[in-house]
């Protein structure tokens, strides 16, 4: 049946786009967050990423199982992201925004020539045991790799909302973001606010590493690529709105899996990137 | 002759840095494409030669750097109304979706030699070896004198004034925007003459020279030195571009030579942002 | 403004100062065993380096062994420098090694993209160059006189990709995965040249970012078109991935490839999906000088050589050869040795050289995966 084939194809495409959707919705919230309350485009969020999956490699090298990978990735990137933000970017958070750019720049290029030195150029890969496993629903193939990154990054993204709606710390993180003179004379402290949304980004860039690094291989420039789909995600959802950026990311994904699957791979990027600036465009007519 | 090759480089990073400082030190129009219209002006002198090989190369060469102008100072100016319309960030942030969109158009393209890059048809400008170096050398100075021509004028005294970006709009008003609408214009050209000056020197391009990376390096050299300050740019510029090559000298062992360079780069740069905030040489 | 001025005198003087930095060739004393100094740019620690440092130690076991026996009172030394894949530091190394190393001919460039930036520069300053590695079909109009090189045009390898399948496999429709890079491009504009000749139709030619992690959309679309033949012509990295994904999607389709498809790192990262896919490349040679050759290798490095060790190793004898040939090092001389080279007994075949310095009549050898390792498969 044609029609048949017609909508596994598509549910085909838009199942793949939903796992890379997932990636770019985890990393595009650390951009979020981070811009909501620093202000600032951190252009070495796209590293943390990157750290989230080497960690995971090295777990998987020492013989542990995928959830020890996926906490292995959360955790490091969480700290590093932290130990970034209270060195590189702390002193300088009075500063203008474009001081905190190009420090985002230099630190992007330390992160990433040291995954280059403790690694090497060439790529790295988590080889699965055995046949290529997959299981097959409604005609349509799932890959475990697939599998893994939907249920984690489901469970993942429950408790990214509890975090940010039912706790304290994503209260106050919101209220930072939406506010900023007026969250400082309610007395919240400004340096515990930035580390934990540096903590809470970090970690949620580094499952989103840890799950990549399952159903990819590794190099240390893949923190660059997905950075700056993810990054777009995050201007596309709206900056500072945590969910905005989420759903975005999975838009994004979803969106690019089916441009490519219907129209070919030639100008991906530029399917994706006119949909930025028609985006921006039409949000500063709406009003701001 | 290689110190040579690295004053050419240095001066051309220069001059990219002092025409970005045009548009975003004085113009306050934070663009994120300054490699793109450098590849611009690139691309135009590259191509016009090959596309009617009939003709004598150094009239097509002067016609490439025609077109090339022209379509820089449109892109310019569109981009500029596109600032008025946009806050700061999400203008950074289509600036940069511009940036990788050419990139991709080039690189995607057949006639532009996409991805294999494009040989340049080489020029016989009278047998004078260094006309390229000095006319970037001149570029330069050009650069740089009228950014003192801007710093000296109300406009420039104006800035130095309000010095906070939010209200600037509207303490100078319309007269800002066609102001900065210049500014934008002016910026752009000097990058296409820099990528018109570059391209028949280097005698191939290729789309990775022009793309986003080589934009936020400018960028960076800017910030470094400091936006509105145009000596601070100066040395900016001629430090970011110059280290690297400097660190060569210095080997270390063979495989990890090139990222550890890159990390003393990176540390260089933030511990630079750190120690000196306003850039390297503040405006006054 | 005199703070300026002192700034533009300043920079006026140092641009003077870059002016007069000149150097004088030196002539050898014909009386003495000549020494022939041969240059390399090769990308040691950039994005290319195991092409690279492969390729140093072909030029070095080179240098070792001609000097040992040397076909005429010759005495070659070699001088390397690195380009990390950067046009502008290969034009350095282009500089340095004309201007300041005197090299007399270049005997490899690491990467069509090299050798087409400082094509200009050599062809310039009349120092001819025998590349080994370089293969995007643009070099040979594009390389100029003075560019030689040994490793066939990727014009003849879509050629023979598309003949090859098309007498073993005989597709009417067949697809196209290449990789977004300068090699990738080159192969796909020859496939799809030679198909259009062939009257067989590509139904989907699709690009393989660098660094992209999902290929499933592609693959979907091309499974789409029910391609009989896909040709795999991408970079290690995205072939490996590319090749997993199919096997995730269940699809199965003749994948034929070029040399990426060889490597160590494709048969890491599809491992267990390989079985059946088939690649061809320029052919390796065979035979006792390939045998001798391999043991020399082993001896010197302790380690089973590179495919991309032998063509340098027979740039280097080339070059040396038409050195011997010519009476002086006037690398304009040698350029016209090189021209005159006939049937030259290199390990990877006969050598002769075109009009355009490409190599004339090049061989391609073709291998099917059986399980984890590759058969020859016969043509």
């Amino acid at each position: 049946m044609i029609i048949r084939e017609e909508v596994s194809f598509f549910l085909s495409l838009v199942l793949s786009g939903l796992c890379l959707g997932a990636l770019y919705a985890f990393v595009a919230t650390g951009y979020s967050l981070i811009f909501g309350v620093l202000r600032f485009i951190n252009f070495a969020h796209g590293e943390i990423f990157a750290v989230g999956a080497y960690a995971a490699y090295v777990v998987w090298r020492l013989g542990f199982s995928p959830p020890v990978l996926i906490l292995a990735g959360i955790t490091v990137s969480a700290a590093i992201s932290c130990v970034v933000e209270r060195f590189a970017y702390r002193p300088l958070s009075q500063g203008r925004t474009v001081l905190l750019l190009a420090t985002s720049v230099g630190i992007s290029v330390i992160i990433r020539s040291s995954l280059a030195i403790l690694f090497g150029d060439s790529f790295v890969t988590i080889r699965p045991r055995g046949e290529t496993c997959y299981a097959t629903l409604f005609h349509l193939r799932f890959a475990c790799g697939q599998i893994y990154v939907l249920v984690v990054g489901a469970t993942l993204t429950i408790v990214l909302w509890w975090l940010v709606q039912k706790t304290q710390i994503g209260r106050r993180i919101r209220a930072v973001a939406s506010n900023r003179s007026a969250a400082e004379s309610l007395g919240i402290s400004k340096h515990a606010i930035h580390r934990n949304t540096f903590l809470l980004g970090g970690a949620y860039a580094g499952a989103a590493g840890a799950l990549a690094a399952l159903i990819t291989e590794l190099t240390p420039q893949m923190g660059v690529f997905l950075g700056l789909k993810a990054f777009t995600a995050a201007i596309i959802g709206g900056v500072g709105s945590v969910f905005g950026a989420f759903a975005a990311g999975l838009l994004l994904g979803v969106f690019e899996s089916l441009a490519t699957g219907y129209f070919g791979s030639q100008y991906q990027n530029t399917y994706v990137l006119l949909a930025l600036v028609m985006f921006l465009l039409l949000r500063s007519r709406v009003g701001r | 002759m290689y110190w040579q090759t690295l004053i050419f480089f240095a001066l051309t990073y220069v001059t990219l840095a002092l025409s970005l400082n045009i548009s975003a030190g004085y113009g306050r129009l934070l663009c994120l494409c300054q490699a793109t219209f450098y590849g611009i002006g690139a691309y135009s002198v590259a191509l016009l030669p090959m596309m009617m090989p009939s003709r004598s190369p150094a009239r097509m060469y002067v016609l490439g750097v025609f077109v090339g102008i022209s379509i820089s100072a449109a892109l310019g100016g569109l981009i500029s109304l596109l600032g008025d319309h946009l806050k700061e960030d999400y203008f950074l942030m289509s600036t940069f979706a511009f940036s990788e969109i050419a990139q991709e158009f080039i690189a995607n393209s057949n006639w532009s030699g996409g991805n294999v890059g494009l040989r340049l048809k080489p020029l016989n400008m009278g047998g004078v070896e260094y006309v390229f170096v000095v006319s970037a050398g001149i570029l330069m100075l050009v650069a740089f004198w009228i950014c003192g021509r801007i710093e000296r004028s109300h406009f420039g005294l104006a800035l130095i004034t309000f010095s906070v970006d939010e209200s600037l709009s509207t303490v100078l008003g319309n007269s800002s925007r066609s102001l900065r609408f210049q500014c934008m214009a002016v910026s752009a050209v000097l990058a296409t003459l820099a990528g018109c000056i570059v391209a028949p020197q280097l005698g191939y391009i290729h789309p990775a020279f022009f793309g986003v990376d080589e934009s936020v390096l400018i960028f960076t050299m800017l910030t470094l030195g400091g936006l509105g300050s145009r000596y601070g740019v100066v040395l900016g510029a001629f430090v970011l571009a110059v280290v690297p090559s400097i660190l060569t000298f210095f080997p270390i062992a063979t495989r990890l030579d090139a990222p550890i360079r890159q990390i003393i780069y990176g540390l260089l740069l933030v511990v630079l942002m750190h120690l000196r905030p306003s850039g390297l040489i503040p405006n006054r | 403004m005199s703070q300026a001025n002192k700034f533009a005198a300043g920079l006026i003087a140092l641009l003077t100062l870059c002016a007069c930095g000149r150097s004088e060739r030196t002539e050898p004393n014909p009386n003495k065993p000549r020494n022939l100094r041969l240059g390399a740019i090769l990308d040691l620690t950039g994005p290319a380096a195991s092409f690279g440092q492969a390729q140093l130690k072909g030029i070095e076991l080179a240098v070792a062994e001609i000097n040992q026996s040397p076909p005429c009172p010759i005495n070659i030394s070699a001088h390397v420098e690195d380009s990390r894949l950067e046009a502008r530091r290969a034009l350095g190394a282009a500089t340095k090694l004309v201007e300041h190393d005197h090299v007399s001919a270049i005997v490899s460039i690491t990467g069509s993209s090299m050798a087409l930036a400082t094509a200009n520069y050599f062809n310039r300053v009349r120092v001819p160059v025998i590349d080994s590695l370089s293969s995007a079909p643009a070099l040979t109009t594009e390389g100029g006189d003075y560019y030689f090189r040994i490793q066939p045009s990727d014009s003849y390898a879509g050629t023979f990709l598309i003949r090859w399948s098309l007498s073993h496999l005989r597709p009417k429709k067949v697809a196209i995965v290449y990789a977004d890079s300068d090699w990738g491009q080159g192969l796909r504009d020859a496939i799809l040249a030679a198909a259009r000749e062939s009257s067989v139709k590509v139904v989907a030619s699709e690009k393989a970012k660098l660094g992209q992690i999902d290929f499933k959309p592609i693959l979907l679309r091309i499974r789409r078109e029910e391609p009989e033949v896909l040709f795999l012509v991408a970079h290690p990295q995205e072939a490996g991935l590319v090749l997993k994904q199919m096997a995730e999607l269940g699809y199965d389709v003749t994948v034929l490839g070029s040399d990426s498809l060889s490597t160590d790192e494709v048969k890491t990262a599809a491992a267990g999906t390989l079985d059946g896919v088939r690649f061809c490349l320029a052919a390796e040679g065979s035979g006792p000088i390939l045998d001798a050759f391999e043991r020399k290798f082993l001896a010197r490095y302790g380690e089973e050589p590179d495919i991309n060790s032998v063509k340098p190793f027979d740039a280097v004898r080339i070059a040396t050869q038409a050195a011997c040939e010519s009476s002086t090092d006037k690398p304009s001389d040698i350029r016209a040795a090189l021209t005159k080279i006939r049937n030259f007994p290199a390990i990877t075949g006969s050598v002769s050289f075109d009009q355009y310095g490409d190599i004339v009549d090049p061989r391609y050898e073709c291998f099917v995966y059986r399980g984890e390792s590759a058969e020859k498969m016969n043509q």
